[in-house]
């Protein structure tokens, strides 16, 4: 087999067992790999209706055929399970080293099923798995677990680990892999705390076999040749500021996220934006593997206070704990950042969390007695000291440690959390970015950016611009933006490199690049059509386990605030977000019913029956 | 009339006298690309244009009190 490696390792964390299963030709070629692979799995094994931190629910981590390839960005791999944040399907994933490590160890994806009765962690040494007791890394942090994981393995080895939040269950603690990268969202790290699995420690050897590596030896030339030619002429603000750089675009655009989404415009945004991120307290890029962009941040904070070293913040971060709480102070929110880090925790749950809990106590809904302290916009102070307690859920933090949405429903007003599926927005107001409010509502994750990313042709004009304002149109181009995105999600590459450089330049996106990658790698021979209908599969698989969880169009829903408040301030001032038009094409479109259920021929058609 | 002009990122070294907000008095009757000509940015750097907000057409007719303001090439989020 060549691209993938074919084996997937299985670990039964109750009968303390890890066998390895040849994997499928045809359904690696059906789903892909990584997002596609993991939600084969979790249809085929998993159980919609478990509790999410029960024993039944099975727990994924997968690579794509790309990852470790040498392609570029070919870095990721996804983590799918049940979401305990959400009930729905999740695929959250990373980047760094681990994974491309994890790939060499010979497996294209591990499957955790049950529950150890004591702490432990996986180390596939060389294909050589093999359970080992983590008693003494209980309650680490996930820096200090990883070093002493590195010592007592291998100093070459990568290190995927959840820290205190995720031992703890918060309903948002993510797995950090090479200590400062997250499979951030949705409560993943939740899910290995429920299995008493405190980390996977990975050394690889060896390259990933290629089908025709001279095929894709030449490609990936060209693709780097035209890439490198390009940033010459147009530094990528990737690289110059990080995602950091986006906060200058949505405050211009009017939909940088304010005061628990109250506002498109801050007032302070260019102290937290990354020029300022850059100029005060930026050390170094940091670049995951293969990926010629580096947008990580190695970033210093020497500010009184919130001193300390680490990576981030990125621009979703800066939203989540900056505008959306109303601070300004850039060094309080990379301390809080930092924590998350070192916690385990899911930033932008984090910071939107705590945003909504301010609204609640500056409309009287919730009592600063409650909360331990005094909770006003602006209070950096509060962000740290809150985001600590929340991995630890002492005192106040074991509230803001279920999310918006079960904080503000226990305080009567669940409208006020800014969720999908009860999962916390991405930093994109959908009054001023129509198609991201689509994109939140329709994501099989709940609110987030990332599985189709709306902000490419609504902010950034690629690969062409459309008006955000506009809603007509937009269900066809997200349904476009996210098939690719299950592509990109599935073969293990980056987003922020596939969507301009591996598709085409029209709003059709057609994965053109990745295809010749992928062909080249895997000798498949895929058509375009077969890929782009991989991308359609997945999607679909994913709303298969969520109709089986329960979920319909009702849970396909933004709260009122965004759907019927019009935005008071900046540029889209007087709009409200145009769902239930956009739902009713993006159905049609997909071959749903009007209650966002699959057609039976619509699965059919894609081999899902 | 009079203008607000705001260049970002990258694209501050072409601003007037180095500023990245300034106020401009223009021609009436000027249109996006009269303003934006004049700066020389070189053609092959991507920029966006937004008027108030909003992406316009370079032949756009301005009006008094508009904010005219050009982003560099972002990504990532």
């Amino acid at each position: 087999m060549h691209g993938w490696m074919g084996n997937i390792l299985r670990v039964d964390l109750t009968a303390r067992t890890c066998t390895s299963e040849p994997l499928d030709p045809q359904v690696l070629k059906d789903y892909i790999g990584g997002r596609g692979l993991g939600v084969y799995f979790l249809n085929k094994e998993g159980d919609p209706q478990a509790d999410p931190l029960s024993a039944a629910n099975p727990i994924i981590m997968a690579t794509g055929p790309l990852t470790a390839t040498g392609a570029p960005t070919g870095a990721r791999y996804m983590v799918m399970t049940k979401s305990p944040l959400t009930g729905a399907v999740t695929c959250s994933n990373s980047g760094g080293m681990f994974p491309a490590e994890f790939k060499r160890t010979g497996f294209d994806a591990v499957i955790f099923t049950g529950k150890s009765d004591k702490p432990v962690y996986l180390w596939i040494d060389q294909g050589k798995p093999q359970l080992r007791d983590a008693g003494h890394l209980w309650g680490k942090d996930t820096h200090q677990t990883t070093d002493l994981l590195l010592s007592e393995t291998d100093p070459q080895a990568r290190v995927a680990c959840i820290g205190p939040a995720g031992e703890n269950r918060v309903l948002f603690a993510s797995i950090m892999n090479d200590k400062h990268r997250a499979a951030g969202r949705s409560g993943v790290g939740a899910v290995m705390g429920s299995k008493n699995l405190k980390a996977v420690v990975v050394k690889g050897k060896g390259r990933i076999p290629l089908a025709d590596p001279d095929r894709f030896k030449t490609f990936n030339k060209q693709i780097l040749d035209t890439f490198k030619q390009g940033i010459k002429q147009n530094p990528l603000g990737l690289t110059v500021h990080g995602t950091a750089g986006v906060v200058m675009a949505t405050q211009n655009f009017g939909v940088l996220p304010t005061r628990n989404w109250q506002q498109g415009t801050f007032e302070g945004w260019e102290k937290i934006d990354g020029r300022e991120l850059t100029r005060r307290y930026l050390k170094k890029n940091a670049a995951c593997y293969g990926c010629p962009i580096g947008c990580g941040r190695l970033t210093k904070v020497d500010d009184p206070g919130f001193e300390g070293e680490g990576e981030g913040p990125e621009y979703e971060t800066l939203y989540a704990m900056g505008s959306n709480c109303m601070i300004d102070n850039l060094g309080a929110i990379i301390k809080a950042n930092y924590i998350c880090n070192e916690m385990g925790m899911d930033t932008i749950t984090m910071g939107a969390t705590i945003g909504c809990a301010m609204e609640l106590v500056e409309r009287g809904y919730l009592s600063e007695d409650r909360v331990g302290r005094s909770l006003q916009w602006g209070d950096g102070e509060a962000l740290v000291a809150l985001t600590r307690m929340t991995a630890t859920r002492e005192g106040f933090g074991d509230e803001l440690a279920q999310g918006s949405f079960r904080l503000a429903e226990s305080c009567g007003h669940p409208e006020l959390a800014p969720v999908a599926k009860k999962q916390e927005f991405a930093g994109y107001e959908p009054r001023g970015s129509q198609a991201m409010g689509l994109a939140y509502a329709t994501s099989p994750i709940g609110g987030s950016h990332m599985r189709g990313d709306p902000a490419y042709f609504e902010l950034f004009g690629v690969p062409q611009p459309m008006d955000p304002h506009i809603w007509e149109g937009k269900a066809r181009v997200t349904i476009a933006f996210q098939d690719l995105s299950a592509i990109i999600d599935s073969a293990g590459l980056c987003i922020f490199f596939a969507v301009r450089n591996l598709a085409a330049k029209d709003l059709g996106v057609a994965p053109t690049g990745i295809l010749e990658y992928l062909n080249a790698a895997t000798g498949c021979d895929y058509t375009l059509e077969a890929l782009m209908q991989a991308g359609e599969r997945i999607i679909n698989a994913e709303r298969v386990f969520l109709k089986h969880a329960g979920f319909s169009r009702k849970d396909d829903s933004l709260p009122e605030r965004i759907t019927k408040t019009p935005l008071p301030d900046g540029p889209a001032k007087g709009l409200v977000c145009r769902l239930d038009e956009m739902l009713d094409d993006y159905y049609e479109i997909r071959g749903w019913t009007r209650n966002g259920i699959p057609e039976a021929r619509t699965l059919l058609r894609l081999g899902l029956e | 009339m009079e203008i607000e002009l705001r260049l970002y990122g990258g694209l501050n070294r072409y601003a007037p006298e180095g500023r990245t907000c300034s106020a401009r008095k223009i021609p009436p009757n000027a249109t996006v690309e009269d303003v934006v000509t004049p700066l020389g940015i070189p053609g092959f750097l991507y920029v966006t244009v937004l008027r108030n907000g909003r992406r316009v057409d370079p032949s756009t007719r301005l009006e008094p009190g508009d904010t005219l303001t050009l982003l560099p090439d972002m990504d990532g989020g």
